[in-house]
């Protein structure tokens, strides 16, 4: 799973979010680092959406502005519980190799 | 509208118009309440993003209608490419050219990635093909039987291409499911029987084909494209449409630039005019049929429950 594709679906996983609030929460969560375009947004939520990962739960209209919001699905959060996994156990792998070596903290 | 809302809106243009319908609103919401206070323009980034992710959209919602399907008709695909490359082969012998193999192939892994449902691989390969044949074409690699033959053919696509409403009623003709691909495999099978057996080795290379039995299997081959909606196809169509131009307006090539430029700049300027005109003509000819086929299809579809 590429990185901006897991930011997505972390931003969700605490609440449904629409289109704007993901593109800033992404940007929190990866300290800036990640700053997601619309149109590669909606590239990556056709995708996650077409895999059923995540769904449309509402939609209103505010100041004139479509909003959809979009949640994750039980087998999303199954997918990011894996990938969260997944990078925790590297993670730990890699610092443990580094202290072998002496060269971490 | 401000002329922020309307320039996104140009941008968005790079979507489907299908995708637009839903999706529009929402992208422009998004859109807008990212661009800070003031701004007029897209930020170049912006755009060039929303361009390509319009394009990868129209790439993946690319409808994967197909004559064929199945392991049947890559079989009748394989036997209609194979004469072609066979006949490749043997030109090598003869007058040796490299262009020619590379146009055959291209164009036969063209229509099996068509048949085996990949329409934008078989459309890219299929404007190689066609590409590989003009540089061949214009440096002189393609002998004129071989030219001759393929004029008699592009005239006749074109020709075919000008009733659009005859390819739904083949398709129609055939029927769905399992008894239809039989028998659309049966027509092209037969077609490329009597072509081979018709043709000498030179014009059986041409997929291009002098009979007019083996025409008639090849334009079930063109069929699906033309069926098929999307940017991609359009453009394999309009190649065609390109070596069409090129052939009726210089049936015997470019002359020798160095023995007189002025001719050469005048056909040149010719082909170039007839390739527009051709180009055209063969998009406007193929979103004809995919519209019949559309509504066809609109009328013909089980109401969902």
């Amino acid at each position: 799973m590429q990185e901006p594709t897991f930011l997505i679906l972390t931003a969700l996983a605490a609440e449904p979010l629409h289109g704007y609030a993901v593109i800033g929460k992404v940007a929190d969560l990866s300290d800036g680092r990640v700053t997601l375009r619309a149109g590669t947004l909606y590239t990556a939520l056709d995708r996650l959406t077409a895999e059923g990962l995540i769904d449309v739960v509402r939609e209103e209209v505010v100041d004139g502005r479509h909003r959809r919001y979009y949640a994750l699905t039980p087998p999303g959060s199954s997918r990011l519980t894996e990938e969260a996994a997944r990078l925790r156990s590297n993670a730990t792998h890699a610092l443990r190799q580094l202290r072998l070596g002496g060269l971490g903290a | 509208m401000t002329p922020l809302e309307r320039r996104y809106r140009i941008l968005l243009r790079a979507y489907p118009n299908a995708y637009r319908d839903e999706r529009q609103a929402e992208l422009l919401g998004v859109l807008l309440d990212s661009a800070p206070k003031g701004q007029t323009r897209p930020a170049p980034r912006e755009a060039i993003d929303l361009v390509c992710s319009g394009t990868r959209t129209r790439l993946r919602t690319l409808p994967t209608v197909t004559v064929a399907g199945g392991w049947c008709d890559v079989a009748a695909i394989a036997i209609l490419g194979g004469p072609p490359l066979l006949a490749a082969l043997l030109l090598i012998h003869s007058n040796g050219s490299a262009a020619t193999i590379a146009v055959a192939i291209s164009l036969f892994i063209g229509a099996v990635c068509l048949v085996v449902r990949r329409p934008p691989a078989a459309s890219v390969l299929h404007v190689c093909g066609a590409v590989g044949f003009l540089i061949g074409l214009l440096s002189g690699w393609i002998d004129s039987h071989a030219f001759a033959g393929l004029t008699l053919f592009v005239i006749g696509v074109t020709l075919l291409h000008l009733i659009p409403s005859m390819w739904v009623r083949c398709y129609r003709l055939t029927g769905t499911g399992r008894r239809g691909t039989s028998i659309r495999t049966g027509i092209l099978v037969a077609g490329v029987a009597a072509g081979v057996s018709g043709a000498s080795p030179i014009l059986g290379f041409l997929m291009v084909i002098p009979t007019a039995a083996s025409q008639i299997a090849f334009f079930m081959l063109r069929m699906p494209l033309s069926l098929k909606l999307g940017f991609i196809a359009r453009m394999a169509a309009a190649t065609f449409g390109v070596m069409i131009g090129v052939l009726v307006v210089l049936p015997s090539g470019l002359p020798n630039p160095a023995e007189n430029g002025l001719a050469f700049a005048s056909g040149a300027g010719r082909a170039a005019l007839g390739t527009i005109m051709v180009l055209l003509l063969m998009v406007w000819i193929d979103g004809r049929i995919q519209r019949r086929w559309v509504s066809w299809r609109r009328q013909s579809a089980p109401t969902p429950t």
